[in-house]
Formats: C-alpha cells, structure tokens, sequence
C-alpha cells in the first residue's frame, strides 16, 4: 500500500472518502469479532440463526473483525472481512471453528483475536462513509506497520531540538 | 451523529501535572481533562510497564494499578463497573508491558489538590516494540501540541481570532478550543512546556541509545531479557520500587520514574512464542475474557490499602451514561432481549434524560456492545 495515511483528525470530519489510507493503534476490538454467521437468504449477520427479516435460517460462517482504529488524533470502526482477517491474524473461519469448539464458543475466537491484535499498528485502506452510529471504514487492504524505534527517536530529537527557539530544559530534576 | 471521543495521547507526566477538568454540560455529560498542552482528554491511550497491583481494602471493587513510562506513572482505578478489567488486572504478574485505553478521572481530597487517575476501557498485554512504538508517537503528537502552544501563547491573540489562528495552523478544532482553555488556565505554562519538552527528550534519546530491534519475530520472552540486558547500564535513575509501601498516596508526590523498564523483569508468562507466522508476535491477556481468571497473587502483591494512609482515592464516580444503560440492558434481559420502550423508562428512573438514553443507545449501537435482535428490541452482544 503506497499511499501516505492521512491523520484522522483531517478525515473525520468529511462526510465520507473514497480510497483512503489510514494508519493508528487498534483501541478496542469490538465484541461480535470473529467467528460469525449470516443468514443463508439476505446475508446480514445474525445471531443463533435467526434473522430479523426470514426469522429461523440455516446459517453460514464468516469471519469479521470490527475495531476501533485510533491515531491519537481521530477515531472510527474499521470492518475487516474473512481474508482481511486472515492475513492479519491468521485464522480461517476453519481455524477458527477449531478454537470456539464443538459447542461454538465464540467470545473464544473473540477473545484470541483481542489478544493478537489490541495495541497494534495497522495501515489500512479503504472506503470511509458516516453513519448514523458512527464512522466506519470497510477495509480493502491492511497491513500491520512497524517502525525502528531507535531511529524514529533520534530523528525526532533532532528535530526538536533543532527547532531552536525555545530550548528544552536540559535534564531539568525540578520536575515539579 | 454520536462521535466516538477520540483517545488522546499523553505522557504521564503531562497527565499527572493537567488540573482543569469540566463537564461539558449536566453530571452525565462527558467530563475533559484540559492538560497544558490543550488536549481535552476525555479518553486516552498509553502503553507502559505495569508496576503495582493493589487491591484497595477487602470488599471494595475497586484495585489499583500503576503504569509507568519513562516521564512518570499513571494511577489506574478499576471499580465495580470495570470488573473485566479488575479480573484482568489482578491476573497480572508484575511487571509486564501493558496497553491500556481509558477515561480521564480527577479526584479532589479536601486540601484541594486535583489527583488526575484513569478508569480502564479495555487492556491488553503489549510488548516492547508497541510500547516503544508509542513513546515515540506520543513523543510527536505531544510536540506538535507543544508547538501550537506556544505559537498561541506568541501570537497575543484571544478567543475566536485565536481559535482561528490554531485552525489555520493545523489545529482540530477541538485542540484548538483546548489550547485557548490551557492558556487561560495553566500559570507558567512557558516554564512548564520547556521542562516538558525536556523530559520527551530525554525518554527519546534513552529509546535511541538502547539497541532495540524491532520485534518482527515470535520470541517475547528473549526481546524482553535483550531489553533487561542492554538497560542494565542505561540511564536508570531510579528502580521503581516492586511495590512500595509508603506509594498508598496518589501520584502527585513526585516519584518520577526514569527507567523504562524494571531492571529485572522476571519472566512473564505472557511473553510467550506465538507460533502464528503471519505478524508480529502477541498472545498477551486481554480484558473481556468470559472466564473468569483466578487471581494468582501472593501475600506480596496484594495489601489492602490502609484507611490511613489513603487520603485521595477516588470514590467509586458515576458510571456514563452508556454504562448505565448498558448494565440496565444486562439486568433487564430475560433472555429475549429488552424492549426499547421498558429500557428507556427504566433508564429514565435511573436519572437519564432522553438525550442521554438516545446517545447512549446510539454509542452502544455503534461500538457494537448491542444489536436489534428484532425491531424494538435490543439485546447485549
């Protein structure tokens, strides 16, 4: 993904943006992550096979992730589909049956993808359209990022000590 | 549209020195922490090194832990609406790496000094390179306020010119309305933005000086010795104490903390080899587990908290209102889910005003806590 992120706090406040990249921490994943099913006739995604439209339905399996993106200077919903999932996590909706068992137990598969993933760096791209209950953005594509941190480091002490105008305390001990 | 608040990132130092907090509206309405740098913290981010889990007083819902980062230590209370992440806390072997996002909370004991504390949202385990990762981010995002500060400060300008002036800088227009409140508010600010700026820097050149590569291998548990070893000679100032008797007292005594990490780390359980090939390593803990975890504490890492010599606790403080609803929603529920309708009258009972039962349902909607398992009705997830 080529595309520089742009900081949320400049994205959030336009009613919805074709194609961008964004870049920030995962906060909180959202409950209802992971293994989920959706009904066979309309596709929404219901709970213990019954649909608010068809009412009881055989349904599929499908993996979504939804999680709070947050760059410090914005937040939304980001909505990972079953190989946006995969690729970040690595489970299948097969691997995933594995872990919520035989009795489908599924905060199992929410609570393994919580762990994997809060605290994280993730770039992502995608649609982002305002809703009613929020902002969300469907990703099209997402990668976990890294930095050296060393290096990030000394370039940004660089700069700010570079700035000039105003000195930083040097090793000032009244820290209070 | 209700808008998630946005976590803001700051350093504890900078956490522990804000004092102005207001509430934007009536008692339910969202509380801001204003800190010197103008950000108006109703929610936050940090990631640091777990070093105290207290459970305060036999009964009480309520522990505390302490996390540090190389500027100082955030006190963080969990109470009885916070009981994933009690659970959670008081799994925890000390020290560890944690991440936690979460509300700003004040407290003010009588002699009128402002205590600032955080109430958990959700936590997870980190590792070194996502801490690292943050200091660095919270590093640049602090300066970046620092520097709006201070060209505020310059400029001579007040109110809406001011607010204009920011905007036009780059400001959001929150910080903006935040920077001109830190201006008003904060006496010294000059002074205090300079020892600041120093005190970024320095966590930045002790994240330069000590070689750390970036975690991209499964391997937690020797990262975390690499780091052990290689700080052994850095500038550690000052061993946190493991837990520190006389440390009852909230973090306004100054306790600056300078070593990122503890000296000796013992050998977290959660740093352990992720056998996954596709990313970067966790299977850390996170709060929301279903079960519940047995505390493995010992004699040591739990004392109850003397009455005595806790002057500034905070009291267990008003849940929000989507917690409330959120609670009442978990209360009401037969196992059908709840209607709207008794929901909102309850709620009403409870003290809400149709707004707030209106954004809360929106927020809970919208975060994804509850869904309409048919039309008027709502259920937890």
């Amino acid at each position: 993904m080529d595309h520089v992120p742009i900081r949320l706090d400049k994205i959030t406040d336009r009613d919805g943006a074709f194609d961008v990249s964004i870049e920030g921490n995962i906060i909180s994943v959202r409950p209802g992550s992971g293994l989920i099913t959706r009904c066979s006739e309309c596709n929404r995604v219901i709970q213990k096979k019954i649909c608010r439209v068809h009412g009881l339905v055989e349904g599929r399996n499908d993996m979504r992730i939804k999680y709070i993106l947050d760059d410090g200077t914005g937040a939304l919903t980001v909505v990972l589909d079953a190989d946006l999932t995969r690729k970040i996590t690595g489970y299948s909706i097969e691997k995933a049956r594995e872990v919520a068992g035989a009795d489908m137990n599924l905060s199992a598969v929410e609570e393994e993808i919580r762990r994997k993933l809060m605290g994280l760096t993730m770039r992502l791209r995608g649609n982002m359209t305002k809703g009613e209950y929020g902002i969300t953005l469907v990703a099209s594509n997402v990668e976990v990022t890294e930095i050296n941190p060393a290096a990030a480091a000394t370039d940004l002490v660089k700069e700010i000590e570079g700035a000039g105008h105003h000195s930083p305390g040097q090793g000032d001990s009244d820290l209070w | 549209m209700v808008e998630r608040e946005v976590a803001w990132r700051v350093f504890a130092h900078e956490f522990i020195h804000s004092d102005y907090f207001f509430h934007d509206g009536d008692e339910f309405s969202p509380n801001y922490l204003v800190t010197p740098t103008g950000a108006r913290v109703n929610r936050l981010y940090f990631v640091g090194v777990l070093t105290e889990i207290d459970n305060l007083g036999a009964g009480e819902d309520m522990w505390r832990a302490r996390v540090s980062d190389p500027t100082g230590a955030f006190s963080v209370y969990a109470g009885q609406y916070q009981p994933q992440a009690s659970v959670f806390l008081s799994g925890l072997d000390v020290p560890c790496f944690v991440a936690i996002t979460g509300k700003a909370r004040t407290y003010e004991p009588e002699d009128g000094t402002i205590y600032t504390s955080v109430r958990p949202e959700e936590l997870n385990t980190a590792s070194d390179s996502i801490r690292d990762r943050w200091i660095v981010d919270t590093a640049r995002l602090t300066y970046e306020r620092i520097k709006l500060v201070r060209s505020a400060m310059d400029s001579g300008l007040k109110g809406d010119e001011l607010t204009a002036m920011l905007v036009k800088s780059g400001a959001s227009p929150k910080l903006a309305n935040g920077i001109l409140r830190a201006v008003s508010h904060y006496t010294d600010l000059d002074k205090y933005l300079n020892t600041l700026s120093g005190v970024i820097v320095d966590a930045l050149k002790n994240l330069a000086s000590a070689n750390h590569q970036p975690t991209s291998l499964p391997g937690f548990s020797h990262s975390m010795k690499e780091v052990a070893g290689s700080n052994a000679d850095a500038m550690v100032k000052e061993t946190p104490a493991r837990y520190s008797v006389e440390d009852t007292q909230p973090t306004q005594s100054p306790q600056p903390v300078q070593s990122t990490d503890p000296a000796q780390p013992t050998q977290s359980p959660h740093f352990v080899q992720s056998t996954d090939p596709v990313q970067p390593v966790q299977s850390p803990h996170s709060v929301q587990s279903s079960e519940p975890k047995t505390a493995k504490v010992t004699d040591e890492e739990i004392h109850v908290g003397t009455t005595g010599s806790e002057p500034a606790r905070p009291e267990e403080d008003k849940p929000e209102p989507d917690e409330m609803v959120y609670e009442l929603m978990g209360i009401m529920d037969k196992g059908n889910g709840v209607p709207v309708t008794e929901l909102v009258d309850e709620s009403k009972r409870s003290g809400l005003t149709d707004e707030h039962i209106d954004d809360a349902m929106k927020i809970l909607m919208s975060e994804g806590r509850c869904y309409e398992p048919r039309i008027g009705v709502l259920r937890r997830v």
